[in-house]
């Protein structure tokens, strides 16, 4: 006997089993509140990290060139460097 | 007016509820349907625990793409379409950890096949058809257990016409080498 004939006998007579009665309302609505509360946190808490991360890496360069930088004052006290062409 | 046109009306009102925030109403759209969802994706697992978690997996999917459902055929085909998915996804997920049924428990059952019942032949089927691979078991499971044309396979899975056909004909090419070279079967 062909094996797909006997397929076919066994799915005829498998199509009448059904599932177990379940219940899954509670559950269902659960992780539904659980993802829709997550998905409304997740925007902002990356929107504030990245605001986080880029406030600090602006005032890290702030203070960097803040002290690297000379008074533009200073030119003007400074005395002249002459140098002798002759 | 007809009992389907009036069931529609009562889930184009639910979906609607809950679109807008009402998980009342999708509670009863769950309570409504959460039984055919069960016998479909009792195709995929004969666990029951695991049967929960699936059926669960499909109204939550639902609920979240809710906005993507146009209305243009009943709720319930929509909802067979995502669970066709979620149980594919299953299959593929545990094809990496899975353990067979032995050959020899299935025979026990092919051997005598007319004093099988629903449930035993269910289990056969289902360790027979577990030898194959996810795509190749989905399209014999829709076929003979869920009765749909090589169209509506086409729609659950989203594969092509063509790529239905073809999968079903090597499908069954495999399950009878499958069949025969493990001498099973051949008793019957």
């Amino acid at each position: 006997m062909d094996p797909m004939k006997i397929i076919e006998n066994l799915g005829v007579r498998a199509r009448l089993d059904s599932a177990p009665s379940i219940q899954v309302r509670n559950e269902v609505l659960n992780r539904i509140s659980a993802q829709s509360k997550f998905s409304r946190l997740l925007p902002l808490s990356v929107f504030s990290g990245a605001t986080a991360i880029a406030a600090s890496m602006v005032l890290a360069a702030g203070i960097y060139y803040w002290f690297a930088g000379s008074d533009p004052m200073e030119e003007l006290v400074v005395p002249l460097q002459m140098v002798s062409i002759w | 007016m007809g009992q389907a046109a009036e069931v529609e009306d009562h889930d184009r009102r639910d979906i609607q509820a809950s679109l807008n925030g009402d998980q009342d109403a999708y509670g009863r759209l769950v309570d409504r349907y959460q039984q055919a969802v069960a016998n479909l994706m009792w195709r995929f697992t004969r666990k029951h625990d695991e049967l929960e978690e699936l059926v669960q997996d499909v109204f939550v999917q639902a609920y979240f793409s809710l906005k993507s459902y146009r209305g243009e055929a009943p709720w319930l085909h929509w909802l067979r379409r995502i669970g066709t998915r979620i149980g594919y996804r299953f299959w593929k997920a545990r094809e990496r950890r899975k353990s067979l049924v032995q050959l020899d428990d299935v025979s026990v059952y092919t051997t005598d096949p007319d004093n099988l019942d629903a449930e035993e032949a269910a289990e056969a089927l289902d360790g027979l058809l577990a030898r194959l691979k996810p795509a190749d078991r989905l399209v014999l499971t829709l076929q003979y257990l869920e009765q749909c044309s090589v169209k509506e396979i086409a729609h659950r899975t989203g594969w092509t016409i063509a790529m239905v056909k073809m999968r079903a004909y090597r499908a069954r090419n495999r399950l009878r080498h499958i069949a025969r070279q493990s001498g099973l079967l051949e008793e019957i």
